[in-house]
């Protein structure tokens, strides 16, 4: 009666996602503890960052812990900036860990000396990702802005492997990363861990749109994920459960607003750590409130004649409503990049007969909103 | 008795582990974990046993603790809490004092 059942973590969190998801639990939160960050990466959306001095305390990190705490959330990713860069960083962690969450760490380990490493390694983290920009030296200043910054992160990686710390590595596809991707890729092979990428280029929290020009066209995409996995098969995996012919006007299909959130450093609560509109404050109002407010937005539908709203690929979009939101203003807005690059996904696994949407035929109902002009300017394929 | 649970000796949780209430699901989350390493989820009469154990008890007085919130004999109750002390012995998520028989 009294034993601890022996069931598998994975029963056991496919049952507590389906009951979050059925009760609207936000299992899941992200929190933005620090803005600073030690890199000056062109591609970052919340740059300029090395120039902020925008910092969560442990005081205010604490009223998000118990807030989040008492609304059931079990999992917390402490991002940035650059979460090493935060004076308080080790007791903001801590802290995280006895409120009993889960603790995830975004970082670019170019702090993670022997005794950061040491103690990670004492309280591991759930699960820890860290930014990697190259395979040497000059790729990887270039993009970061900072000298030695390949060496200092190389020796973190292996500070951490000689603990036995697990770990994820990514890097953003973009122009100036894609013809090193495969060779990061073996690199986190060799070393055992995995390797993630993402391919969406989002303008800068501040409006900025500079990191748009270094966004890979959908035909360069498809290349470069083909270069990685020639089958697709990793895609293919991901779209069997999720093209049945069937469509849907939902703009939000992922669990944001549902279970998860992400809350910026000041506080702002918003669905996801791409989208930077800020629905509430749990600084400064009641967690129910902001909650309530983060479930009208989720539940917004595409108007009528919205081409995602009968597209049977809305479930495997390259697009989201927050990387759409970042382009066009708007979740419910259109952006035709991320639909060529669905489509062209589709037709290589045989789900569409020409990899073309319709848009590029029919053209694009006129009251279906649009990237901005200062996005479109910089996107490669709306130039 | 199972092994290693003796009726004489005070038992009392460590702080290595914290435990939550979230979805439903009684979990133990271990604060030195490694990535691989499971989580723990108690039965709710597991969940009330721990919460004891934040002061030294004995098996008598958990078994007490157990049959005041349940309909369940003496035996039954202190076979119960044995077998979770046990099993929190295993995680190494209990301290002892108090001399064994």
């Amino acid at each position: 009666m009294t034993a601890i059942p022996k069931i598998s973590a994975a029963v056991m969190r496919e049952r507590m996602v389906e009951r979050a998801r059925r009760e609207r639990v936000p299992l899941q939160a992200d929190i933005e503890i620090i803005a600073t960050c030690n890199f000056k990466c062109v591609h970052c959306y919340i740059a300029p960052c090395a120039q902020r001095e925008d910092v969560m305390s442990l005081a205010q990190a604490a009223i998000i812990f118990d807030k989040l705490k008492a609304a059931g959330t079990q999992q917390v990713l402490l991002t940035g900036g650059e979460v090493f860069t935060h004076k308080q960083f080790k007791e903001i962690y801590l802290s995280a860990k006895r409120h009993g969450f889960e603790v995830y760490i975004n970082t670019n380990a170019y702090l993670i000396g022997e005794r950061w490493a040491d103690f990670l390694a004492e309280w591991p983290p759930k699960g820890l990702s860290i930014s990697v920009y190259g395979m040497n030296p000059e790729s990887y200043e270039r993009l970061t802005g900072i000298p030695k910054s390949y060496e200092r992160v190389m020796r973190a990686i292996d500070l951490l492997l000689e603990r036995g710390l697990v770990f994820d590595l990514k890097c953003p596809a973009m122009t100036i990363t894609a013809d090193e991707l495969p060779a990061m890729q073996a690199f986190a092979k060799s070393k055992g861990v995995r390797f993630r990428t993402d391919f969406s280029m989002i303008p800068q929290e501040q409006g900025d749109t500079s990191p748009l020009q270094l966004q890979l066209p959908p035909h360069e995409v498809l290349a470069l994920e083909k270069r990685i996995d020639p089958d697709l098969n990793s895609f293919r995996r991901y779209a069997l459960p999720r093209v049945d012919g069937s469509t849907t006007d939902k703009v939000y299909k992922c669990g944001a607003g549902k279970t998860s959130l992400h809350i910026n450093v000041h506080g702002g609560v918003s669905t996801c750590s791409t989208s930077r509109k800020v629905i509430g404050n749990l600084f400064e109002q009641p967690f129910e409130e902001v909650w309530e407010a983060l479930g009208g937005k989720i539940a917004a539908r595409y108007p009528a004649g919205h081409p995602c709203a009968t597209c049977q690929f809305s479930r495997i979009c390259a697009g989201c409503p927050a990387t759409v939101e970042q382009l066009t203003g708007m979740p419910t807005g259109y952006v035709q990049m991320y639909c060529k690059m669905t489509h062209q996904r589709a037709y290589e696994l045989g789900y569409h007969p020409t990899g073309v949407p319709r848009t590029v035929s029919e053209g694009i109902p006129a009251h279906v909103v649009t990237p901005t002009r200062a996005a479109a300017r910089m996107l490669p394929v709306l130039a | 008795m199972i092994s290693g649970i003796v009726d004489t000796v005070e038992y009392r949780r460590r702080d290595n582990y914290v435990y939550r209430l979230t979805v439903g699901e009684h979990l133990l989350v271990a604060l030195h974990a490694r990535r691989d390493e499971p989580l723990y989820a108690l039965t709710p009469t597991g969940a009330l046993l721990w919460e004891r154990l934040a002061d030294w008890s004995t098996v008598e007085q958990l078994s007490e603790t157990l049959m005041s919130d349940y309909e369940v004999t003496a035996d039954a109750a202190r076979a119960d809490t044995r077998e979770f002390l046990e099993q929190l012995a295993f995680l190494n998520a209990v301290e002892t004092r108090g001399a064994a028989e």
